[in-house]
């Protein structure tokens, strides 16, 4: 929780023309974002371009920020509509698919069947989220990944607390269905 | 009939699962998926599920990531330097422009009027226009080359 409060600190400094704070803040919670975009987005080199432009537009607004809410809420803020944005735009791109699936499997090709029934039952859930509606399943990345609470989801996602308890329940219920239907 | 918790409040079930109930509650919860199989079968599912998303590892960041963060904010500020200065040194240019102008025009001397000089001055003044505006530009170019190099 300390750690977590000193984020607005941080931030408060680089408001001041504090580079090094910027650069702590960057190296708290690069691989957070860059996780975050990539299990939203499902392709490293897009998460981490998205990833890049998050920090950028922190920097670029560090003049009028202001700890209205927590710095990690604010941040998931940016980096969920940056995926939004670019899960709604691939949509209308033909044929795009992601490789990191198919390198993924090559990379763990199983030799035990416990590793195929394991592989298969994460690409099938990993299948389920990516197609998900989108806000679900940034309610789910933040929940389970970052163990958001749901008042901060709710935050980043610009919606009620109520409205994430529900986006949560019916992206579970999913996930949930999914793999029952592969028992 | 249905369970009053998946009806009324679902989420019980899940910071159930990711035990962020308070004791008690837990307790409670604990105890009530012992009489309700309904539950119980969402708890396991919900539990089966996050074990297969813990499986689920992302690759580590790339080791130039900082770097090539750093160098788009330094295109940015490069960019709004220049931005925010060209303007800025057009108006310089401009006002030294004047300004040249000014010292490099004196008011001509005023003289009696007499035959034949009023074309002389006419000429005078017509020989002395494009060397002036010739200075005027230059200066203008220089300035220009000078904003140039400042705004990289």
């Amino acid at each position: 929780m300390a750690a977590l409060e000193q984020d607005t600190h941080l931030m408060l400094r680089v408001r001041e023309g504090d580079s090094a704070s910027f650069a702590i803040l960057l190296e708290r919670h690069r691989a957070p974002v860059v996780h975050f975009l990539y299990r939203m987005i499902q392709n490293q080199a897009i998460a981490e371009e998205l990833a890049q432009e998050v920090f950028l537009r922190v920097y670029r607004s560090r003049a009028s920020y202001e700890p209205t809410a927590k710095f990690t809420t604010w941040l998931f803020r940016i980096a969920t509509r940056l995926a939004l944005n670019q899960i709604r735009d691939r949509r209308h791109e033909k044929g795009s698919e992601s490789l990191d699936d198919a390198r993924q499997l090559r990379d763990h090709l199983p030799t035990v069947e416990q590793s195929l029934v394991r592989e298969a039952r994460l690409r099938e859930v990993r299948q389920a989220i990516e197609e998900l509606p989108g806000k679900q399943k940034a309610a789910v990345l933040m929940h389970k990944y970052q163990e958001m609470e749901y008042a901060q989801i709710a935050g980043a996602l610009d919606c009620s607390e109520s409205a994430v308890k529900s986006l949560l329940f019916r992206a579970y219920e999913t996930l949930r269905a999914r793999l029952a239907h592969m028992a | 009939m249905r369970c009053p918790i998946q009806a009324d409040k679902p989420e019980v079930l899940l910071d159930y699962c990711s035990r962020k109930l308070s004791p008690e509650a837990e307790l409670s919860v604990g105890s009530h998926l012992t009489l309700c199989p309904e539950c119980m079968s969402v708890v396991q599912a919900q539990w089966e599920v996050w074990e297969v998303l813990n499986g689920w590892e992302p690759d580590e960041v790339s080791s130039d990531f900082d770097e090539r963060l750093f160098a788009r904010i330094d295109d940015q500020r490069r960019w709004w330097r220049f931005r925010t200065w060209k303007p800025l040194s057009i108006a310089a240019a401009c006002a030294t422009a004047l300004l040249a102008a000014l010292l490099f025009n004196p008011e001509p001397a005023r003289e009696p009027a007499a035959s034949g000089t009023a074309v002389t001055d006419s000429s005078r003044i017509e020989t002395l226009e494009p060397e002036q505006l010739e200075r005027t530009l230059e200066d203008m170019e220089m300035l220009r080359q000078l904003s140039g190099s400042r705004a990289l």
